[in-house]
């Protein structure tokens, strides 16, 4: 499946082979990140997968300027059919402008939120975001968590590749939420 | 004869950081948190220039980890964006490095995220998991707030405080030994 415009937010780290895998599949990709050597590492690793990159160096906490990328991004290159996000607890409020940018587009765009194993922890308090980007209109969230391997009496984090691999999985079975590794028991997390 | 290569120090990856030996290519962000006056009032080693932090991260890189009578110094990185947030130390006591002693620093706009917690924690679990280490302890500041609860938070226990036991930029210091054992964090 081609899709014709995939936005990507914090992808250049552990998420750079979904990245690419992505890339494969997409006429254009916007990628938003903050670190623009890491930034131009995807670049260099998204050359050859036949789409359009359009690299954007930001730090999303400025919610405004991230609001308005996001609205030239879809000027440019049309509107974002699929968007994969990992925000840090510092930019949650990026986290819900992009859910509001992707619902105003009217298209059902889909929007995977890549979240820590925090996300899964039973005695935290509940992301206060979720029901709010959860009730716009004409968009389909998802939610992908990462969580930990268990191994015998060992358990440690998910390797950048066991990572990748499951978000590209999240997105092809398009469930609501997907938990890349185990999350369970909670008193197992490294 | 070829000199056998140094030991390459640990790998480590937690939930959110990769932790590595620092590379003469940190030598900038290394240089411009620990240049930061709320870092350099804290620390002992402060590099005047990039120049130095690189000089400095290249020495770093011929001393082989867990060497008796060294101290190693590890980057912090976010394993999402591959960006420098700090750096942890050990040091492998000359007399006995069954023993070791931590430090750690967190450049000051990246405080407040828990990665210091988290690269710490990754470390002690580096320290007596995979290197089977006796016991760890730190040397703080009693005034040091911030650095004296991550301890406390990841289990060290509080053992002594000396006074005024510690030259440190110009005058005689307070210090507090914070420690754990083995059969402690595995517990």
């Amino acid at each position: 499946m081609t899709r014709s415009h995939t936005l990507l937010v914090g992808a250049t780290g552990m998420l750079r082979g979904a990245a690419v895998e992505l890339g494969r599949h997409s006429a254009h990709v916007t990628s938003i990140a903050r670190t623009e050597s890491s930034l131009a590492h995807l670049d260099r690793d998204l050359r050859g997968t036949g789409c359009a990159h359009h690299p954007v160096p930001l730090d999303y906490r400025a919610v405004d300027r991230f609001t308005d990328a996001l609205v030239t991004a879809t000027t440019e290159c049309g509107p974002i059919d699929l968007a994969v996000g990992w925000f840090h607890a510092s930019g949650r409020g990026a986290s819900l402008a992009l859910a509001e940018v992707l619902s105003r587009q009217g298209t059902d765009a889909r929007y995977f939120r890549v979240l820590g194993s925090a996300a899964a922890d039973p005695t935290a308090s509940r992301d206060e975001d979720s029901p709010t980007i959860a009730e716009l209109p004409d968009l389909h969230t998802r939610s992908i968590v990462l969580g930990f391997v268990v191994t015998g009496n060992r358990s440690r984090w998910l390797t950048d590749a066991e990572i990748s691999d499951g978000v590209l999985r999240a997105i092809e079975t398009d469930a609501a939420e997907t938990v890349v590794g185990t999350v369970q028991p909670w008193s197992r997390r490294p | 004869m070829s000199t056998p290569a140094p030991r390459r120090g640990p790998e480590i990856t937690t939930e959110r950081l990769f932790i590595r030996p620092l590379r003469a290519d940190d030598a900038s962000a290394f240089h411009e948190y620990r240049s930061h006056p709320d870092v350099a009032r804290i620390q002992g080693f402060v590099p005047g220039s990039v120049d130095e932090a690189r000089e400095h991260l290249r020495g770093q890189g011929s001393i082989a980890f867990d060497t008796p009578g060294t101290w190693s110094q590890l980057a912090v990185r976010l394993r999402d964006s591959d960006r420098l947030v700090g750096d942890v130390g050990v040091r492998f006591p000359e007399e006995d490095a069954r023993q070791v002693e931590i430090g750690f620093t967190i450049a000051p706009a990246e405080q407040g995220q828990g990665y210091g917690t988290e690269a710490v924690r990754g470390l002690l679990d580096h320290l007596f998991g995979t290197l089977g280490k006796h016991r760890v302890f730190a040397s703080v500041d009693p005034e040091n707030a911030p650095s004296i609860a991550l301890l406390e938070r990841v289990g060290l226990r509080r053992e002594a405080h000396h006074r005024r036991s510690l030259w440190f930029k110009g005058e005689w210091v307070d210090d507090v030994i914070y420690a754990i054992l083995r059969s402690e964090w595995t517990a």
